[in-house]
């Protein structure tokens, strides 16, 4: 699949041009914070509104303002990984998982076993039950992914997971993380402002500084799993 | 003791509260949703003015608005052959009026401590805006809508001007209990105002204890987990 981003959006300190193209796999987005990379992903994710420009899905276009087209982001089948991770505090587990398919209006039967498919691949069975503020953030981490996987989203947007963790944390949530990106083999970006991760979890990177896309490095070892 | 104005009172804030709770929250989600700060400001102002009117101010407009001779006032009267100004539905109009702002005021603050984030997720998990709303944004805002809908019942069921102003003072009709208060203690039957007084007084303690004791174990529940 490919990805395509060409937008504009006017901020506080600068301007935000962003022009990339992704393909399969994960790309990195480099930078400081407040260099417009998390604004980056919510314009793609739509919860942003990019002033100007066009975002492409294998040529399906997600946002257009030429031809004033913006999908809003129930629409774009793009799965949002957040720092925080945003479970939904009044939800278990279980419900949490269940929202995306719910929303999808998934016949019953169905919700249930791909509820219970995604419960058994992230190994939050037993935690079903349990509300968000129970779980340690392991736990946390991999009931977002079983929510935002089971949607089967087209792309996947990580906006810095790891970085309010503790050292220890970190370092085995980033091997689930990567499990989980190499199982995807779809597009996906992550936003971090550490380079071992960058390197670590993505194929390919970019660097954004003051709103501005740098030219991409590919990491050449790995270059054949693009 | 005449007990009709507790009856009606109880009446009038029973009713004033379901309304003020649906339009409330309904008004606190439209601002919450405006995108333009401006939009915002000028909604917000005037959802509030009722709480910093002179309630007899509010109640003036009330009457200019569903007076027998006013816009709406007359409409009603020439096609339903409804009576609106001093009939009891007045008491309630002029309580829901009142007690409005304090239900929009609480649930917009309490809607607008939800993290971002979490109704960002919800859009990208494909719910629609209004199941966001009951499922995400409620839910998660309950302690504070709780409250508003608390204070604004009891600024429905303690509300003097605007009821004296659009509903009068019409003893079994539209005499509520702050009306019964004045007019007692204004004849000089002190015995019966106290006894007034006591009933709302009793009232209002067990609402605002009530309220107390369910935000306490709100918190509670959200600590232990």
């Amino acid at each position: 699949m490919e990805l395509e981003i060409r937008i504009r959006k006017n901020l506080k300190e600068f301007t935000l041009k962003a022009d990339f193209v992704i393909h399969d796999g994960c790309t990195g987005l480099m930078g400081p914070s407040g260099s417009g990379k998390s604004m980056t992903l919510k314009c793609i994710a739509g919860i942003e509104t990019p002033d100007e420009g066009r975002i492409l899905l294998d040529g399906k276009s997600l946002f257009d303002s030429g031809k004033k087209i913006n999908l809003p982001p129930q629409k774009r089948k793009i799965g949002y990984l957040f720092q925080g991770y945003a479970l939904f505090p009044n939800m278990t587990v279980e419900e949490n998982v269940q929202c995306g398919l719910k929303a999808k209006k998934m016949p019953k039967g169905q919700i249930k076993e791909r509820v219970e498919e995604m419960l058994e691949r992230f190994q939050i069975r037993e935690l079903a039950k349990r509300y968000p503020r129970q779980l340690s953030g392991g736990q946390k981490q991999r009931t977002a992914i079983a929510r935002l996987m089971a949607y089967e989203p087209e792309v996947i947007l990580l906006d810095e997971p790891l970085s309010a963790l503790d050292e220890e944390l970190r370092e085995e949530l980033q091997q689930e993380l990567s499990q989980m990106l190499a199982d995807f083999q779809k597009p996906s970006i992550l936003v971090s402002h550490d380079a071992e991760e960058v390197r670590r979890l993505c194929q390919k990177q970019y660097t954004i500084r003051e709103g501005r896309i740098q030219p991409y490095a590919d990491f050449p070892q790995k270059k054949g799993r693009l | 003791m005449d007990f009709s104005p507790i009856i009606i009172s109880m009446k009038t804030a029973a009713v004033t509260i379901l309304i003020t709770f649906v339009l409330g929250l309904l008004a606190a989600r439209g601002v919450f949703y405006r995108k333009k700060e401006a939009s915002k400001i000028l909604w917000d102002g005037i959802f509030t003015m009722p709480l910093v009117l002179p309630p007899t101010v509010a109640g003036f407009f009330l009457l200019y608005i569903f007076g027998s001779y006013g816009p709406v006032g007359s409409f009603f009267r020439d096609v339903f052959g409804i009576k609106i100004a001093f009939s009891w539905g007045a008491t309630v109009l002029a309580a829901v009026v009142i007690s409005f702002p304090l239900m929009y005021r609480s649930a917009r603050g309490a809607l607008e401590q939800i993290d971002q984030d979490l109704i960002f997720a919800a859009r990208t998990l494909g719910m629609s805006e209004w199941s966001i709303f009951f499922k995400i944004m409620i839910p998660n805002a309950l302690p504070g809508i709780i409250s508003g809908g608390v204070l604004a019942f009891a600024r429905g069921l303690g509300e003097f001007g605007a009821t004296a102003m659009i509903a009068g003072n019409i003893p079994g009709k539209t005499r509520t209990l702050p009306l019964a208060v004045y007019s007692e203690t204004a004849a000089g039957n002190m015995d019966e105002a106290y006894q007034y007084v006591m009933v709302i007084v009793a009232i209002c303690f067990v609402m605002v204890v009530g309220m107390n004791v369910y935000l306490v174990w709100e918190k509670k529940k959200q600590s232990e987990g």
